[in-house]
């Protein structure tokens, strides 16, 4: 090998070295919470300062290969674990998150964990929601692997990114829930335990095979097929199906209304036109008209679909409708696949789809028994909170005022974000004549900034007030 | 013209008409009505000034809009927010207002904050909608610590006679329409600098 031990592990402590100096910068900020620049100052220095040492006594040794310690600092280094958390860090803007939408996340997930955890929000230009952990995972992989056992921080830290242009539209945080779902799901191992309940042995999963073509006439028996089937489209498509499902046991309704507000945002002229919704399968997502039929199914499992204001009603069977009716080609692509050092090539085909919608289908109930029981029942929406928004809505934010409390009793968050669609679609042209915004030089602009601040305040007081009646 | 009376208040927020006086969350009943004035607690957002390199607020020019000259801040319940002396804040109140037609509100410094240092006087018009702006300036020579949710201003409710009017937030020249957090200054939308421009220009 051209490059030395010497030269590979001078070139990592250089790294090291880099991180360590980023690391002092980002102990220099200001924080509003201590809990940052104590992770900071204690937990990541010490990470850095301990691989430095393990490079530096590797260097130090005679030996030509490098010791175990060392492959364990190189590969977190190469997975660029630590770099994530510190660019996350970096890029977070504590001053213009999200707050009110914020707290509500912060409640469901304390609720659910009964753990402390830290959120970094992170504005992005994009379009481009996320909510994921960053530390936990490598604090036990260190704890494990390394002996690193005196780390000061004990919790978790969440990577939150959010539209700039749409931190205050709370309209769309209808989002913010599925892609909790997808925190849940992975915290919980929730994608891998549906997985395992698939019937392996079925005609169906075997009849997969047809799909799979073997490199170099390597076995393709049911072991391959199932750790072929985990690393692509059913692990993932289960992962997005449950993030759906949490995502409407949660918010329910307004889930259905964001989601199809970020629908029209990507749509293009050209799609519109060709009444084009986007409905592909692909290795990632199953199809939008699949995952709506589930997503109805989630809403009538809790019995709110029927207790929904006609309007409503008829606005999400359109939207399943035009799925199912979308002109959109299935482009039937392959794509290699390696496993154990094996590659597989998947060939795509309406057979393959039809199949893997079948065996997820059949997992469908098991799928939203592990939502309800995750979630718990004070977490998942009911007949209620839907009363609640629609009362809030009519007497409330039809009237210009802020659906915060009801007779003197808090709001319950979720009540809220759905009252806020609820008004949108129920009661548009009142509330515009209301304010004088009805010669629509803005268009809808200046009723989804009314709705928002209305309903940004309402969380915002409705919380203060819950602990000020506790 | 007469003020509105603790009876008459608490009959209007108790009122299920639909042209009625709201102020939610009213956290204590007890404390926050009085005989004929209704304290109103401090919000948590602030609207801080800053001293910038532009020497001065102009509205006659679009050059550098009044929002450069603040820095939004939160204060949760239980925090404190330091006001410095002579310095301008952008406070708001925690509750929210909403005026019915035949109604008029002004709103004052509770004594207690006026003997600090702190005054803030305000007219509502019949038919507002939405938090009361509190101009917030110490005029004493101590900062001031100020904790959101105490009790900072009084609103006294007046009738007003004569023939029902638009609400506020209909009114065509209404600036503030239902603010449910501080509002900067909107006098650079102010139709009057339009005419001084356009009658009045510079070098004429």
């Amino acid at each position: 090998m051209i490059i030395s031990k010497e030269d590979y592990l001078n070139n990592l402590l250089d790294s090291f070295c880099k991180y360590e100096e980023k690391l002092n910068i980002l102990s220099n900020k200001a924080y509003p919470s201590d809990t940052v620049k104590k992770f900071i100052e204690n937990d990541l220095k010490m990470i850095i300062t301990e691989f430095k040492e393990i490079a530096h006594k590797d260097l130090n040794n005679n030996k030509d290969y490098f010791s175990e310690k060392t492959i364990i600092a190189n590969y977190i280094w190469e997975q660029e674990a630590l770099q994530k958390i510190a660019k996350a860090v970096a890029n977070t803007d504590f001053k213009s998150h999200p707050l009110e939408i914020m707290n509500v996340f912060r409640d469901l997930i304390k609720d659910i964990e009964k753990n402390d955890f830290e959120i970094l929000t992170i504005p992005r230009e994009e379009m481009n929601f996320s909510f994921n952990e960053i530390w936990f995972k490598l604090k036990i992989f260190l704890e494990k692997e390394l002996n690193m056992n005196d780390f000061t921080v004990d919790r978790k830290f969440i990577r939150l990114t959010f539209p700039k242009n749409h931190k205050n539209n709370l309209l769309m945080s209808g989002i913010f829930f599925h892609e909790i779902g997808h925190y849940l799901v992975e915290e919980n191992n929730l994608a891998d335990r549906i997985f395992q309940n698939i019937d392996f042995s079925s005609a169906d999963f075997l009849s997969l095979k047809k799909c799979i073509y073997v490199y170099n006439g390597n076995q393709l028996g049911q072991v391959e097929l199932i750790n072929i089937f985990k690393g692509s489209y059913l692990t993932n498509w289960i992962k997005e199906l449950l993030s759906d499902i949490l995502a409407v046991y949660t918010v329910g309704p307004a889930f259905i209304f964001s989601m199809f507000n970020l629908v029209i945002n990507s749509t293009s002229v050209n799609d519109f036109y060709n009444d084009n919704l986007r409905n592909i399968h692909s290795l990632s997502h199953p199809s939008f008209s699949f995952r709506f039929e589930l997503i109805l199914k989630a809403l009538k499992e809790l019995e709110i679909y029927n207790e929904l204001p006609k309007l409503l009603k008829d606005k999400i069977k359109s939207y399943q409708n035009a799925y199912a009716n979308s002109n959109n080609q299935q482009p039937n692509r392959s794509g290699d696949i390696r496993i154990n050092n094996i590659n597989y090539r998947i060939q795509e085909s309406k057979f393959l789809f039809q199949k893997l919608e079948k065996i997820i289908s059949d997992l469908i109930p098991d799928m939203l028994a592990e939502s309800e029981r995750l979630l718990g029942d004070s977490n998942i929406i009911n007949k209620d909170k839907l009363d609640q928004a629609e009362k809030f809505a009519e007497q409330r934010i039809k009237e210009v005022i802020p659906p915060n409390e009801l007779n003197n009793t808090a709001a319950d968050p979720i009540a809220i974000i759905n009252s806020g669609w609820y008004a949108k679609l129920l009661y548009k042209n009142s509330l515009k004549k209301r304010v004088g915004k009805t010669d629509g030089k803005n268009g809808d602009y200046d009723l989804n900034l009314l709705i928002n601040d209305l309903m940004k305040y309402s969380l915002r007081t409705s919380r203060i007030q819950r602990r000020w009646q506790d | 013209m007469s003020i509105i009376s603790k009876e008459k208040i608490n009959d209007l927020l108790t009122s299920k008409a639909e042209n009625s006086l709201t102020i939610t969350p009213i956290l204590d009943n007890e404390k926050q009505i009085g005989e004929s004035t209704i304290d109103l607690r401090l919000g948590t957002k602030f609207e801080v000034d800053m001293r910038t390199r532009k020497p001065f607020f102009d509205p006659l020019s679009d050059k550098r809009p009044i929002e450069t000259f603040f820095q939004d801040t939160y204060r949760n319940f239980g925090e404190k927010f330091i006001l410095y002396p002579q310095q301008l804040v952008l406070a708001s109140t925690f509750e929210y207002i909403k005026l019915p037609n035949d109604l008029f509100g002004i709103v004052f410094t509770r004594s207690s904050w006026n003997r600090l240092g702190l005054n803030i006087s305000s007219v509502l018009q019949s038919g507002y909608a939405g938090v009361i702006n509190l101009e917030l300036v110490n005029n004493s020579s101590n900062p001031i610590a100020l904790y959101p949710g105490l009790r900072i201003v009084q609103l006294i409710l007046f009738s007003v006679d004569g023939e029902e009017r638009e609400a506020y937030y209909r009114d065509s020249i209404s600036k503030y329409v239902a603010n449910s957090d501080p509002d900067l200054s909107s006098i650079s939308e102010d139709e009057d600098l339009q005419v001084l421009k356009d009658k009045f220009p510079i070098n004429s």
